[in-house]
C-alpha cells in the first residue's frame, strides 16, 4: 500500500477548445447580470414566476425580489423578518406579487411585494414549546397547500401542511423518514402528490389526500444516499440529485429508478478530468422535452458551468456557458422563452437566453445582443474585488 | 502530488490502536472510528456533504440482514442460511406499528426483491422508514451473499452542523493490514467529498471504543 496523498491534479478539459464548441452546439448568451451586494453573499435559493419576477434568498436572512425587463433586472423590493437562517424561497404559482419563505427559526411566511414587502402572514405548526427549523418548503399548484420540512428534531423529522389562508396548520407528518427532510415538492399539475427528500436517503411520494400518513405514503424509493435537490421533470419523472453529486431519475408513478448517473460520469459528459471537482446544480425540462442537467467545476478558477441533456443511456453535451463568474447554487428554467436564470456562491444573478453562437447569425431580438457583451465587462471590477475579500486564507 | 499521511504513520497508528485493545481485553468487540475534523467550512453557508462507500473489509461483521423476498430470493436465502420473509408474511403484520417496530428492531438492515420493495409501504406501512432500515433493492442479477456483505461493508459519512465528523471503518479483530486498507480507502473518499479537498481537513484521528486516539494528520 502506498502514502495517503493529495492528489493536486488540476481539474481542466480533457478536449481542446474547438471541440468543446463543436460538442456543446446549444447556445446561450448571458442577456444580464446583477451582483445583489458587493459584500460576500451567497444566493442559496432561487424561485421565479412566469411573469420573471425573480426571488432570491441572501446568506443575511433577507430576500431581494427583481424582475427582468427585457436586457436589464431591476429590484423591487427587499423582504427582511427571519430571525435565523432562511432556508426557502417560493414565489406563490397562481399570485405573482406573493413570495412564500420558511427559515430555521421554525416560520413560514408569506410577503407582499406589492406592499414594499412587508410579510402579511405568518404560518406556525402550533406548538409553542418546541420550534421545527424548517429546510424546505413548497406550494401545490393551485397555490392552496403549503408543505414544510423540518430538520430533526427530537428524533422526528415533520412535513407540515398549511391551508394558504389559514395560519394553523392542517396536519404533519413525521414516521416516513429519519432526518432533516431537505426538499419538499408538489406535482407540477396534482395538488395531491409530494414529494420528498431527506438525508437519510430517502425519496417519499405521498398522495396528501388520504386520511393517515400510512395511507398517503405511496412509495419510498430508496436513493441510498442524502438528497440534496429534486425535480419533476414532467408528469411521472423526479430527478433527484444526491450530495455526493450523483444524478438518479425516478418514475413516481411506478416506483421504478429510470436511470442512474454517477459524479464520474457527469464529469466525463461536461468534458472535465477530475471527477472529484465536479458539482451538480439542478435539472430542468429543456424546450424539446428533454431532461438536462447543469453542473459546474470547483477546480480552475470555478467559472465552468456546462449543461448536458439525459438521453436513453447516455449524457450527451448541450450548453457551454460561457462567461459564467461563480460557483452555482440554483437555476431556473423558463422553457417557453427558453431562459436561464443561475444565482450561486458570488451573489450573481445572471440571465441567459438561448440564441445563436456569438458572432453567428443573430438570431436573438436586436437589442440583447450588444447588452450582453457590455454588462459582464462593466461587472468584471467589482468582481475583481470581490475575489480578493473572498479568499479565506 | 504531496504526500498527506505516509504508510509508517498509517501502520503506527493502526498497531498502537490494536496494541492498546489487546493489553487491556474489553468483553467486546471494539470498533475502530475514525475522526475528521474539517476547516474553512461554514456549515451554514456551504453545502452539506455526505456519501456512502463501500470498504474492502467488513468493519461490523455481527449486522444481521434480513431478505424481504420473492419466492426465488426466499428459497435462495434457505439454503444460505439468512434470515428472510415473503410478502405473504409481512401482510400478516398486518401494518400493525408494534409488531413492524419489532420486526425492524430484530435485523440491522433490509434488502428486498424488485416486486417487493414497492409494495412495503402499503404491507408495512412507513414503519421500517421510522427505524432508518428501509430495505435496499436486491436484484436477480446479483449474487444474494455478495450484496449482503456490501451491505454490510457500506459506511456512510454524513456532515451535521459541527466541524467534526466520525465513522465506524473496522474492528480490533482485524489485521493491520485490513484495517489499514479501510481506513486508506476511507480517507479517500472523505476528501473527494469536500469542495477543497486536503484544505479542508484539519486532522484526523482513529481510536478504539475504549482506546486512546491516535492523531493520523
Amino acid at each position: 500500500m502506498t502514502d495517503i496523498i493529495d492528489n493536486e491534479e488540476i481539474d481542466k478539459d480533457t478536449v481542446p477548445p474547438e471541440v468543446i464548441e463543436e460538442h456543446f452546439q446549444k447556445h446561450f448568451n448571458l442577456i444580464t447580470e446583477t451582483a445583489v451586494t458587493l459584500k460576500k453573499s451567497f444566493i442559496n435559493k432561487l424561485h421565479a414566476t412566469n411573469s420573471l419576477k425573480i426571488a432570491v434568498s441572501l446568506s443575511d436572512n433577507t430576500i431581494e425580489v427583481y424582475e427582468l425587463h427585457t436586457t436589464s433586472l431591476k429590484k423591487v423590493c427587499k423582504l427582511s423578518g427571519h430571525q435565523k437562517a432562511l432556508t426557502e424561497v417560493v414565489c406563490d404559482p397562481k399570485e405573482e406579487h406573493l413570495v412564500y419563505s420558511a427559515g430555521e427559526d421554525g416560520l413560514v411566511k408569506l410577503w407582499d411585494t406589492r406592499t414594499s414587502g412587508s410579510c402579511v402572514q405568518e404560518y406556525k405548526d402550533g406548538d409553542e414549546e418546541l420550534v421545527r427549523p424548517y429546510e424546505c418548503m413548497d406550494v401545490s399548484c393551485n397555490g392552496r397547500v403549503l408543505c414544510a420540512g423540518s430538520q430533526l428534531v427530537e428524533d422526528d423529522a415533520y412535513l407540515v401542511f398549511w391551508d394558504n389562508r389559514v395560519t394553523k396548520p392542517l396536519g404533519g407528518y413525521w414516521n416516513s423518514h429519519t432526518d432533516d427532510v431537505t426538499q419538499v415538492k408538489f406535482h407540477p399539475t396534482k395538488t395531491e402528490i409530494l414529494a420528498s427528500g431527506s438525508l437519510d436517503g430517502l425519496l417519499n411520494v405521498f398522495n396528501v389526500m388520504e386520511q393517515s400518513e400510512d395511507d398517503a405514503l405511496t412509495y419510498s424509493l430508496n436513493v441510498e444516499n442524502s438528497v440534496e435537490k429534486l425535480r419533476w421533470l414532467d408528469e411521472k419523472q423526479v430527478a433527484c440529485i444526491t450530495q455526493s453529486n450523483d444524478l438518479q431519475l425516478w418514475d413516481a408513478d411506478s416506483g421504478d429508478l429510470l436511470k442512474s448517473f454517477t459524479r464520474d460520469k457527469v464529469s466525463r459528459s461536461i468534458k472535465r478530468s477530475k471527477g472529484d471537482d465536479c458539482y451538480l446544480v439542478d435539472t430542468y425540462t429543456s424546450i424539446d422535452d428533454m431532461p438536462v442537467v447543469l453542473a459546474g467545476s470547483y477546480g480552475g478558477d470555478g467559472n465552468i458551468l456546462r449543461s448536458v441533456t439525459i438521453e436513453e443511456k447516455k449524457l450527451t453535451p448541450a450548453t457551454n456557458f460561457v462567461g459564467n463568474k461563480q460557483t452555482v447554487r440554483c437555476c431556473w428554467f423558463d422553457k417557453d422563452r427558453e431562459l436561464l436564470v443561475t444565482t450561486g456562491e458570488s451573489g450573481i444573478i445572471s440571465v441567459w437566453r438561448a440564441g445563436a453562437a456569438p458572432g453567428g447569425p443573430a438570431a436573438p431580438p436586436g437589442p440583447a445582443a450588444p447588452r450582453g457583451r457590455t454588462a459582464p465587462a462593466r461587472l468584471a471590477p467589482r468582481l475583481a474585488a470581490l475575489h480578493v475579500r473572498r479568499k479565506p486564507y | 502530488m504531496s504526500s498527506k499521511v505516509s504508510r509508517d504513520t498509517l501502520y503506527e497508528c493502526v498497531n498502537a490502536v490494536l496494541q492498546s485493545s489487546k493489553d487491556k481485553k474489553r468483553n467486546f468487540l471494539e470498533t475502530v472510528e475514525l475522526q475528521i475534523g474539517l476547516k474553512n467550512y461554514d456549515p451554514q453557508k456551504d453545502k452539506r456533504f455526505s456519501g456512502t462507500v463501500k470498504l474492502k473489509y467488513i468493519p461490523r461483521p455481527k449486522m444481521q440482514v434480513c431478505v424481504l423476498g420473492d419466492q426465488q430470493h426466499c428459497d435462495e436465502a434457505k439454503t444460505l442460511t439468512v434470515p428472510c420473509m415473503d410478502a405473504e408474511a409481512l401482510k400478516k403484520l398486518n401494518k400493525n406499528k408494534k409488531l413492524v417496530k419489532k420486526l425492524a428492531k430484530k435485523y440491522d438492515a433490509f434488502l428486498a426483491s424488485e416486486s417487493l420493495i414497492k409494495q412495503i409501504p402499503r404491507l408495512l406501512g412507513p414503519g421500517l422508514n421510522k427505524a432508518g432500515k428501509f430495505p435496499g433493492l436486491l436484484s436477480h442479477q446479483e449474487s444474494m451473499t455478495q450484496k449482503i456483505d456490501e451491505v454490510k461493508a457500506t459506511i456512510k459519512f454524513q456532515m451535521k452542523k459541527v466541524l467534526c465528523l466520525s465513522v465506524a471503518v473496522g474492528h480490533v479483530d482485524m489485521t493491520p493490514d485490513e484495517l489499514a486498507q479501510n481506513v486508506h480507502l476511507s480517507i479517500n473518499f472523505l476528501v473527494s467529498l469536500l469542495k477543497k479537498h486536503w484544505q479542508n481537513v484539519r486532522s484526523l484521528h482513529m481510536k478504539s471504543t475504549m482506546g486512546p486516539p491516535q492523531r493520523l494528520y
